[in-house]
């Protein structure tokens, strides 16, 4: 997760993937927050 | 494990309310600790607070690591080498749960939760899953260990 401005850049590392893509959905879709990368894995 | 990545701060969104875990999490770098029950609110008030500076718990991880200064004596962390996916695993065969269990909770293969398995056993120096379990449960706060795990 990283500050640039007014806008929160978030990456999602979440093993189950619905859940992943819900809360990238939701986030995104939140002001001053943007999902630039989710992945299943830190690996 | 270090969380060397590139973001500038980690928040931990997970299930497991294991203070081992926590802790190793904490270690690692995580700047927040979030259980995935929290609403929508909650998490957007998390990554709020991270951004101000704060360390975001939810209040029943907080109270438990507060405790745990307070009640796990110095000295007997016998798990504290384990990394957190083994730290995982231990924490759920404590709980009972089968190799195949453990697998589908974690979705893994079989193969490698006896992998993780095999692991835990040299670094805690057991021979058998009763062991490691009975070790993983004196190094616990009582607080901490599952309900369905306690004599």
């Amino acid at each position: 997760m990283e500050s640039t401005g007014m806008t929160t850049t978030i990456a999602i590392v979440e093993d189950n993937a619905t859940l992943r893509q819900c809360l990238a959905e939701f986030l995104s879709s939140t002001e001053g927050h943007r999902c630039v990368c989710t992945c299943g894995s830190a690996r | 494990m270090r969380l060397h990545l590139w973001f500038r701060q980690v928040i931990m969104l997970t299930v497991y309310k294991d203070i081992k875990v926590i802790f190793q999490a904490l270690k690692a770098g995580a700047c927040g600790y979030v259980l995935k029950r929290s609403d929508e609110t909650e998490i957007l008030q998390a990554i709020a607070e991270v951004r101000a500076g704060g360390a975001p718990m939810t209040s029943e991880v907080a109270r438990m690591v507060v405790r745990s200064f307070l009640e796990l004596p110095m000295g007997q962390d016998e798990t504290g080498d384990l990394s957190a996916r083994e730290s995982e695993i231990l924490a759920l065969l404590a709980e009972g749960l089968s190799n195949k269990e453990i697998g589908t909770r974690l979705e893994i293969s079989l193969s490698t939760v006896r992998t993780h398995l095999m692991h835990i056993y040299e670094k805690l120096h057991v021979r058998c899953r009763t062991e490691a379990a009975a070790k993983y449960l004196r190094s616990m706060p009582k607080e901490a260990i599952p309900v369905t795990a306690r004599p």
